[in-house]
């Protein structure tokens, strides 16, 4: 059963300089107890989507131009003020990116996970001072810490709580914006385990944001590759790694150092990402794409979303004809 | 995405020593602790309101008791510090002044600043139209010079303890206001906000339980501050006969009483005078220690 369902949603940004298009009409799922990376260079509108599904983009500036968010069924976008209250928090909670900053300073992290289970079960402080004790052990901190302020905790340590706060209410989505990205290496894999257990016990789904291929290796079944607001590939993981068909995310695939291959330079993708406010005609990124010189049409037309195989989608003309090509060989062959 | 210098501060507060368990009430009061001009202004001011309670029982004579016979004496072992023109112990006086001069500032600090929070909250927080009017009406009363704005306040509501501390209190809602909406616009947009939003907590508690509380620092230091300069505006008025009326005493009525006789007899004017300049100085002392305690950036 699908949890989570974006249908061709857009989101845009009205500001002084002119229409920013951050989000440009992505479609995808996200099924009960599923994990799907949603993978992007910074700036690909990932953490806008995210924030759209909790929709907590400030409106105006910001404008969900067309499309719906489905959550078990329900429009997000038609909710009201105290049913999205109702839901952040204990249907669908979020892991932000920096642990330095996504704590109240000046409350202890005991008040701060309590605060969360207080405002959305009805119960007694005691019974939730309880719940969050449980849930500090679940992240592995000691309970008499609980009284203490995040300054008098480490990085790694201040990740955990978020994730406890994130978790406290068992939400059925847990969406995780580059929750290892401000934590260095040994430590995100600590925390990437700890967020992978704590999903497989309350089963939750997961939607993690990440520009990190390897974390979504780790910890995910299926993946969005995400480029200039437009979901560029979608699929399993074998489907991305073992089956890249998109160009990008060669590039991408490229761009990551091999232990295993010999090389002398890593292979970056040219150019820059697009201007949001100004994006490329047609594909979105013809401009830097080693394969658009062959084709006009990648210039003049939005390639639209193609099955290679089933359940893998790719939006590239080239991989289109590519594709078909392959099958006509093969029609003939046979 | 990030914010570069949040996350600096943050990373530095790691080095607190964390073996010494110390609450966050510790650790300010130890670092307020090591500033000896505030930690001496602090005291004064003890001294200031402990005379002020206890003004009836430890003044060595009664603050109205006349003694013609012994009008302008200097100061001596009988009376420290003289006695005014009609043989009043100046002493007593200033003690008893001093209850006015604290409990008016009191009463003046308390209503600016319960006002200024509750309207700087809705301005920072909310933004857009409600914002704008509140500043351009905040603008409006700033144009104004303070003393003149106090005094037509004063003159309006007419003269009296409570009336002054109303016509004070009023006149510094305005830049207290400005200061408290910058800190929560500086708030507003940190991520454990919207963090808290994430987790569906309503506004009104997001204000309550996570913005005040992280503006209670600079607004202690702005309270402190403005208790020193009420006591001046308060002693300003006075002086001009708008505030505290005589036979009541108070340190500015006392200064105008005195200065008819400033070449003569000097006691008069420089005593009360001396008390509103030290516990202005004091205040002012104390507001900046407790700046400087108070200040999460500095960790030293």
């Amino acid at each position: 059963m699908e949890i989570l369902n974006i249908k061709d949603l857009k989101i845009s940004f009205n500001t002084d300089t002119g229409v920013v298009e951050a989000v440009n009409g992505i479609s995808l799922s996200v099924g009960e107890g599923e994990s799907l990376g949603l993978v992007g260079e910074t700036g690909a509108g990932k953490t806008t989507t995210a924030l759209g599904i909790l929709r907590l983009i400030q409106c105006p500036p910001g404008e969900f131009v067309k499309g719906e968010i489905f959550y078990k069924g329900q429009d997000i976008l038609k909710m009201k003020d105290q049913e999205l209250r109702d839901m952040r928090g204990a249907e669908i909670s979020m892991i932000f990116q920096d642990p330095m900053s996504a704590l109240n300073p000046v409350m202890t992290i005991g008040e701060q996970i309590s605060e969360v289970i207080l405002h959305h079960q009805k119960c007694t402080k005691e019974e939730a001072e309880r719940q969050m004790l449980a849930m500090l052990e679940q992240v592995r901190i000691p309970a008499e810490r609980a009284g203490e302020y995040p300054y008098q905790f480490s990085g790694g340590m201040k990740q955990r709580v978020i994730i406890a706060i994130a978790l406290a209410c068992h939400p059925k989505l847990l969406i995780a914006d580059e929750p290892t990205t401000a934590l260095d290496v040994t430590i995100q894999a600590q925390v990437l385990e700890m967020i992978n257990a704590l999903k497989r016990t309350n089963h939750t789904s997961m939607l993690l944001i990440t520009h990190d291929l390897g974390v979504v290796a780790e910890s995910c079944e299926k993946v969005a590759i995400m480029y200039a607001g437009e979901i560029v590939e979608s699929g399993s993981v074998a489907d991305i790694f073992d089956a890249t068909a998109h160009p990008y995310t060669k590039g991408l695939f490229n761009s990551i150092p091999s232990i295993s291959k010999k090389m002398d330079r890593l292979k970056p993708i040219e150019g820059m990402m697009p201007d949001p406010g100004n994006l490329p005609t047609g594909c979105k990124f013809h401009p830097r794409c080693p394969f658009a010189s062959d084709l006009e049409t990648c210039a003049a037309e939005e390639p639209i979303a193609y099955e290679v195989t089933p359940g893998h989608f790719v939006r590239c003309h080239r991989c289109r004809s590519w594709v078909e090509e392959l099958k006509v060989e093969r029609g003939v062959g046979v | 995405m990030t914010q570069v210098s949040t996350r600096k501060i943050s990373v530095q507060s790691e080095f607190v020593p964390q073996k010494k368990r110390q609450s966050q009430f510790q650790l300010k009061a130890h670092r307020f602790a090591r500033n000896k001009a505030a930690v001496i202004a602090l005291c004064f001011i003890v001294l200031l309101v402990f005379c002020a309670i206890f003004a009836d029982y430890i003044s060595p004579y009664d603050y109205a008791a006349q003694d013609l016979a012994n009008k302008l004496q200097f100061p001596s072992w009988r009376h420290p510090f003289g006695t005014d023109n009609f043989g009043r112990d100046i002493l007593s006086r200033i003690m008893r002044g001093g209850r006015i001069s604290l409990l008016v500032s009191a009463c003046a600090v308390s209503i600016s600043a319960v006002a200024a929070v509750i309207i700087g909250s809705i301005a920072g927080f909310y933004g857009g139209t409600v914002d704008n009017v509140i500043m351009r009406v905040t603008d409006i009363f700033m144009s104004i010079p303070g003393m003149l704005f106090a005094m037509t306040v004063s003159a309006a509501l007419g003269t009296g303890i409570m009336k002054t501390a109303i016509a004070l209190g009023v006149c510094s809602i305005a830049p207290l206001v400005r200061q408290i909406r910058s800190s929560i616009l500086l708030l507003k947009d940190q991520e454990f906000i919207e963090a808290s939003k994430a987790f569906g907590v309503s506004n009104a508690k997001i204000i309550m339980k996570h913005i005040i509380p992280n503006t209670l620092a600079p607004l202690i230091v702005q309270i402190s501050l403005r208790l020193g300069d009420t006591i001046m505006a308060i002693s300003g008025l006075s002086f001009l006969g708008l505030g505290i009326q005589p036979p009541t005493p108070e340190w500015g009525n006392m200064v105008s009483a005195g200065k008819e006789y400033l070449t003569t007899f000097w006691p008069m004017v420089l005593f009360p005078g001396l008390s509103i300049m030290l516990s202005m100085l004091s205040f002012n002392l104390l507001g900046d220690g407790l700046r400087d305690a108070l200040d999460p950036r500095m960790k030293r």
